[in-house]
């Protein structure tokens, strides 16, 4: 029934330990894609201030009303690839949505097509997140999960960084030219598309067929093991302070000043890409609920040393925990799922834990917002400290007996 | 064995030799493309005018300085035309901007620079608009100005947190002295309501206007949800509220006049309306300009003031300078494809 975990393209010379090809070619996708939507995110601001003239007030606003969308996306791209056991072509759909939206972004004038342009844009994220972690997983052998995930997130993280580079880089030749801009990124998503589209298959139809009757959607979420780790990951990401907060911590608390400022998302991005490889390949071999919840620990004590820290040294160190919480988790928390739950619901099981975290994050946004204007940074940074710490000790007995149960 | 052979044999990826040679016809021509598209665009930038000395008398004798948004080469550079002849063929000068401010024999230039990791930069001008010295900005640049003396300026840049998680937008706004110094930034300056000390954490400030002597100004803060017009003080470093509902202030020469834009709407389409305050009677008025325009206007005399109003028709993004009498009369079309304007050598 697990047969199809194998990486159907290379079963017999996969060397031992090494990370499937496909996984690979997956997070060369994520990379162009990443570079191509950043590229984008980073120039937004610059085109809609003094390309068009708007205020970016009222830009801002749109954020939030997108997050919604993006989840019921992922919801549903989750689902249908999982209905139609066709992962693949529902990856597809989401990837070559991002890339329309970039053609949609060129004619835009106005606030109406922008916002048109980046919803195209979030369904398309929401659609290809869930179908392709269920690929990576798919594709990787059981024993390398946490390591082909910690590949993938690597290569995503890199073109994350890429993309405002590139997207300046064009800016300097070719100042104030952005329909350029947009047109080159519009070309690397194209890119990544074409890749997915003919170095991925879909996973074994062949498989399916003999995989035995279908389960019901019922049975995934009567999964002990499937429960607990959706519940756990919920709870811990409503007291997940959002790293742009800690970033303006840090500023507030004057461990760094204004010209540091904008390094710090860099120096974290760099801490998570280097060690998204070696933190997986841990949580291979320690298993993925222990790597999980030590992230988590790292997270807290970012907290308190961004709390009771005074200088520069506390911010590196923050810094370095927040970007090792992001190894240890983003890619970890799939890994852990896909190999709870039966291959014929991987897709939705990924998506659903995703949107959890995801919700669960903007609402600890909003609290956290609304405890530093009240009360003030440190003590919201302590009452955060001391409330993820009691739902890590909570969770912890009852994740840590997922590892003895076998789905 | 038999299934594992199906296996590998349904789900190799599709190779065959004609699908592999349109993969890379397409691959090839998406590359094609986007590099054709860079060269197109950077071909179309080349040629651009060789900065050449400006007129002797750019700061003697009025004239407006603005952004030149003309297709082609020179698209962003600074551009500026006599005040009575604002028909004439424009002169061109100094770097390309996104925002551009004039006065004092001063002006400063916000801009993309060559550091992707903090894009945004103010560059100094001397008065021949060549490059003195520039400053990284935290954000992306909103507005400009030089104080009528020169001795200072005020820069207004967009903060936005990290995409990842968007904390939304707020502003930065500084004021320098006349070699690129920070004397502050407006947010750390006391403010007072009603006599009272607001210390609300939310709070932003931007949109700067100078009186002559360039010690007192005035700009916008808002802090719990409200926006106040406001009067500064750079030496004791404080900030009044005068009233609420009030943006992006912009004193007369004679120092009689502000005029900024107000709410008058919740909607996004119809939201400002440009109003005068008269500050010996304390009278506000709205001007004849009943378009929603997103501007700090700038004065072109006592009685007429400037304001960019975008222009997006034709598939182009651009903006016009357009102006308005104080006194009730129509709106008019001034400069075509510019914006940013202020005004130099008045006094």
């Amino acid at each position: 029934m697990y047969i199809s975990v194998r990486d159907p393209s290379t079963p017999t010379r996969r060397l031992a330990g090494r990370v499937p090809g496909t996984v690979v070619v997956l997070g060369v996708v994520s990379l162009l894609t990443d570079i191509s939507t950043e590229m984008v995110t980073a120039v937004l601001p610059l085109f809609v201030t003094v390309g068009l003239g708007l205020s970016p007030l009222a830009f801002g606003v749109l954020d939030s009303f997108f997050q919604a969308g993006t989840a019921a996306a992922r919801i549903a791209g989750g689902y249908t690839a999982d209905r139609l056991a066709r992962p693949k072509a529902v990856a597809v759909a989401g990837y070559g949505l991002g890339m329309m939206a970039k053609v949609l972004l060129l004619p835009a004038t106005g606030i109406g097509a922008l916002s048109a342009a980046i919803g195209v844009d979030r369904v398309g994220k929401g659609l290809r997140t869930g179908p392709r972690d269920a690929l990576i997983a798919a594709t990787s052998p059981p024993d390398l999960l946490g390591r082909s995930f910690g590949v993938h997130r690597a290569l995503d993280t890199l073109g994350a960084l890429l993309g405002p580079v590139v997207a300046f880089s064009l800016l300097m030749l070719a100042p104030g030219d952005f329909d350029m801009v947009f047109f080159v990124s519009m070309c690397v998503a194209g890119l990544g598309v074409l890749l997915l589209v003919n170095r991925v298959s879909e996973p074994a139809p062949a498989v399916r067929a003999h995989a035995g009757p279908r389960i019901a959607l019922r049975s995934l979420f009567a999964r002990a093991g499937f429960r607990r780790v959706l519940i756990a990951a919920g709870a811990l990401s409503l007291l997940t302070v959002s790293d742009a907060f800690l970033y303006l911590s840090l500023l507030e608390r004057s461990m760094v000043d204004n010209s540091v400022f904008p390094l710090l998302f860099l120096a974290t991005s760099l801490v998570y890409l280097a060690t998204a490889i070696p933190i997986g390949r841990l949580s291979d071999r320690y298993g993925r609920t222990p790597v999980f919840l030590a992230g988590h620990l790292g997270i807290i004590l970012a907290y308190l040393v961004i709390g009771l820290g005074t200088s520069g040294g506390g911010a590196v160190l923050a810094v370095v925990l927040l970007g090792l919480y992001y190894a240890a988790t983003d890619g970890v928390l799939p890994a852990a799922t896909a190999a709870l739950v039966p291959a014929q619901w991987r897709s939705t099981a990924i998506s659903t834990v995703q949107t959890a975290t995801a919700l669960g994050r903007s609402a600890a946004a909003l609290t956290f917002g609304a405890l530093w204007v009240t009360i003030g940074p440190v003590p919201a940074l302590s009452l955060f400290a001391v409330g993820l710490a009691v739902v890590v000790l909570s969770v912890a007995p009852t994740l840590l007996r997922n590892r003895k149960e076998k789905p | 064995m038999t299934t594992a052979r199906r296996i590998r044999a349904v789900s190799r990826p599709v190779s065959s030799p004609r699908r592999s040679l349109l993969t890379l016809v397409i691959a090839t021509a998406l590359v094609g493309a986007a590099v054709g598209a860079l060269l197109l665009s950077i071909a179309r930038g080349g040629g651009a005018t060789a900065a050449s000395d400006v007129d002797a008398d750019l700061f003697r004798s009025p004239h407006i300085v603005f952004r030149s948004l003309a297709p082609g080469a020179d698209h962003g550079r600074i551009g500026y035309v006599a005040a009575g002849a604002p028909d004439a063929p424009r002169k061109l000068a100094g770097p390309r901007c996104v925002r551009v401010a004039a006065a004092g024999e001063k002006a400063v230039c916000l801009r993309t620079g060559n550091n992707p990791v903090q894009p945004y930069e103010v560059v100094r001008l001397d008065r021949g608009l060549r490059e003195v010295n520039d400053e990284p900005l935290s954000g992306v640049p909103s507005r400009a100005r030089v104080a009528p003396d020169g001795r200072h300026f005020a820069t207004t840049v967009f903060v936005n947190g990290h995409n990842y998680i968007s904390l939304g937008f707020s502003t930065e706004t500084i004021v320098y002295d006349a070699d690129g110094r920070t004397i502050g930034n407006l947010e750390d300056f006391t403010f007072t309501v009603n006599g009272r000390i607001d210390n609300s954490v939310d709070r932003n400030v931007w949109g700067v206007t100078f009186t002559a002597d360039s010690r007192l100004f005035f700009a916008t803060v808002a802090a719990s949800g409200r926006t106040y017009l406001a009067r500064g003080d750079l030496d004791a470093r404080t900030l009044t509220a005068l009233q609420d509902n009030a943006e992006c202030p912009s004193l007369s020469p004679d120092e009689r006049t502000i005029i900024y834009k107000k709410r008058v709407s919740p909607t996004a389409d119809q939201a400002w309306r440009f109003h005068a305050l008269d500050l010996t009677t304390g009278r506000e008025r709205p001007l004849a300009e009943t378009r929603s325009i997103d501007d700090q206007v700038a004065w072109l005399d006592d009685e007429h003031i400037l304001y960019a109003v975008p222009n997006v028709a034709g598939g182009r993004t651009s903006a016009d300078i357009w102006t308005v009498p104080l006194d009730g009369g129509p709106p008019r079309l001034l400069i075509p494809d510019a914006d940013s304007p202020t005004v130099v050598g008045s006094r």
